[in-house]
C-alpha cells in the first residue's frame, strides 16, 4: 500500500522532480489546487520557487485549514518558496503577509552573490529531528534562492552558511517541517529526506 | 559556503547523445539516459542536454527531458533553440530545474524578463558563446558561433544578470574543443561584471585546467564534456583533485 500525499503547487516549479521524487521515497502524489482546502489531506507539501507574495498569495486562503491539519498532525512540508510562505512576512514582498506558522520576516541573502545556488551543507542539525533523522551533519544539498529564513529559535531543524551568513536551512515544529533547499534534486541525501516525510505520512495513519 | 560545481554537457542530436570534435562528425553515444545516470554516478553535480541538432531550431523533445529528469537525482538544465517562454514552461514541466537561453535572448532580450518573472531567476542561464578579438576583448556570436552580434562580453553578462538571468555560462569558441584549458581571462572579465553565479565552458582538458577556471578564473562552476566522454577521467576524479589542493566540492 503506497501512502497517499497531497502537494500544492504554487505558481512555477519544477513540480515532475517532485513529483517523482515522492513516488521513489513510496508515495502516491495528488495534485491540490490553491483554491481548494477542503477535504483532509495525509500528507501534504507546499511546493514552488515563485516569490514570496506569489506563493504566500496562493497559499495564505489555506492558513487556517493548514494550521489544523498541523495540530491534528498531519504532516506538512513546505520547499523553497512554500517553507518561506510558511513564515510571517518577507522582504521580497513588503505588505504581503505570510501563514505565520513560522515566526519572523524572511530576509534578502546579505552577499551581493545572489542567488545562492548550488551544494551546500547542512550544519546543526537537530538530533531529535524527524524529518533529518540519520541525515548526517555536514551532508551537501541543492540551494536556489536569494532570500532566507530568520533565526529559528526553537524551530529550527538545520542551518546553512552561504559566505558568512548561517540561516536555518530546515525548520521543524511538530508535524510541520519547511526546508529552504530541493530535497527532489539534492541527491542521495535529499531522497532521505522525502522517505522520512512519507514514512511519518504513513505512521500518522 | 556553496561547492564549486562540476557540470557534464551532453550534446544530443535527434534524440541521441552525440559527440565529435568542433565542426567535425558527429557520432552516436548513445542514449541520454544511460549517460546521464552514468555520470551521476561518477559524481557529476548537475547536468546539461544541450540540442544541437541546428537544423530543427526547436528545444529538446519534452519526451527526452522527462525520461532523463526522472532517472537523475541531481539538476538537469536543458538549453538549444529556446525561444519562449511558453517552450520554457513546458521544459520545466517536463522535469527540466533550469533552461539555458542563448541566441533566444539575444534575438529579443525582453524574453529574459518574461521568463525569469514567469519561472524565477533560478531556472534562467544565459548561455554567452564568444570570440577573442583581441587581448582583453571578447565578441558575443549567436547561433552556435556562426553570428557575430556586435556585443562585448561583460556588457551583455550584466545586461543578461540585471534581466534576470541568475547564472552566466560563459563559452569560449577559440578553447571548445581544444584541451587547452578554460579561458582564464574570459572568465575574470565575466566576473567581475555580474554578482551572478558563473559557469565556464570550453577548453576543459584535464583536473588542474578546472582548478585554475574556479582559483585564478573565480568560476562557480566548471562545465566539461570531452575530457570524461573519451574515459580520461571522471567526475569523482577530478573533485578528489580539486579537494586535496583545499576546493571545497561535494564528495
Amino acid at each position: 500500500m503506497t501512502v497517499s500525499v497531497d502537494v500544492v503547487r504554487t505558481p512555477a516549479g519544477n513540480f515532475g522532480r517532485l513529483r517523482r521524487g515522492l513516488e521513489r521515497a513510496g508515495a502516491r502524489v495528488r495534485w491540490r489546487r490553491t483554491d481548494r482546502w477542503e477535504g483532509r489531506p495525509r500528507g501534504l507539501v507546499l511546493a514552488g520557487v515563485s516569490a514570496f507574495g506569489t506563493a504566500a498569495g496562493a497559499l495564505r486562503p489555506g492558513t487556517a485549514r493548514i494550521r489544523q491539519w498541523a495540530n491534528e498532525g498531519v504532516p506538512i512540508l513546505g520547499i523553497c518558496a512554500g517553507y518561506q510562505a510558511l513564515f510571517e512576512a518577507s522582504e521580497e514582498s513588503p505588505g504581503v503577509r505570510g501563514l505565520g506558522l513560522f515566526p519572523g520576516r524572511v530576509r534578502r541573502l546579505g552577499s551581493p552573490r545572489r542567488p545562492h545556488l548550488g551544494w551546500s551543507r547542512l550544519e546543526r542539525i537537530r538530533r531529535d529531528s524527524w524529518l533529518l533523522r540519520e541525515v548526517p551533519e555536514g551532508s551537501y544539498v541543492y540551494f536556489a534562492h536569494s532570500y532566507r529564513a530568520p533565526p529559528g529559535g526553537a524551530s529550527r531543524a538545520a542551518a546553512t552558511a552561504y559566505r558568512g551568513e548561517r540561516f536555518p536551512s530546515a525548520s521543524e515544529r511538530g508535524p510541520l517541517a519547511g526546508v529552504q533547499f530541493h530535497p527532489e534534486i539534492s541527491g542521495p541525501t535529499g531522497a532521505r529526506v522525502l522517505r522520512n516525510f512519507v514514512a511519518r505520512v504513513e505512521a500518522e495513519r | 559556503m556553496v561547492a564549486r560545481r562540476l557540470v557534464v554537457c551532453l550534446d544530443v542530436a535527434g534524440g541521441r547523445v552525440v559527440k565529435g570534435t568542433r565542426f567535425g562528425q558527429l557520432r552516436d553515444w548513445g542514449d541520454p539516459v544511460r549517460r546521464a545516470t552514468e555520470y551521476e554516478a561518477h559524481g557529476a553535480d548537475e547536468i546539461v542536454l544541450l540540442q544541437i541538432d541546428g537544423s530543427t531550431r526547436r528545444p529538446l523533445r519534452p519526451e527526452t527531458v522527462r525520461s532523463v529528469a526522472r532517472a537523475l537525482s541531481i539538476p538537469l538544465t536543458v538549453g538549444g533553440g529556446i525561444s519562449s517562454a511558453a517552450q520554457v514552461e513546458g521544459l520545466l514541466a517536463a522535469g527540466s530545474d533550469r533552461v539555458s537561453l542563448n541566441s533566444g535572448a539575444l534575438a529579443d532580450p525582453a524574453r529574459i524578463d518574461r521568463i525569469a518573472r514567469r519561472c524565477g531567476r533560478q531556472a534562467v542561464v544565459l548561455a554567452i558563446d564568444v570570440r577573442r578579438e583581441a587581448p582583453g576583448r571578447w565578441r558575443v556570436y549567436s547561433h552556435g558561433g556562426a553570428r557575430p552580434t556586435g556585443r562585448e562580453v561583460g556588457a551583455w553578462a550584466r545586461e543578461g544578470a540585471e534581466r534576470g538571468a541568475g547564472e552566466i555560462l560563459v563559452t569560449s569558441i577559440d578553447r571548445d574543443g581544444t584541451r587547452r584549458g578554460y579561458d582564464l581571462a574570459l572568465l575574470r572579465r565575466v566576473r567581475a561584471s555580474v554578482p551572478v553565479p558563473i559557469l565556464a565552458s570550453g577548453g576543459a582538458g584535464d583536473a588542474p585546467a578546472i582548478y585554475r577556471a574556479f582559483r585564478t578564473g573565480g568560476a562557480d562552476a566548471a562545465l566539461a564534456a570531452g575530457m570524461f566522454h573519451d574515459g580520461t577521467t571522471t567526475p569523482r576524479a577530478v573533485k578528489s583533485y580539486l579537494a586535496r589542493r583545499g576546493v571545497e566540492v561535494r564528495p
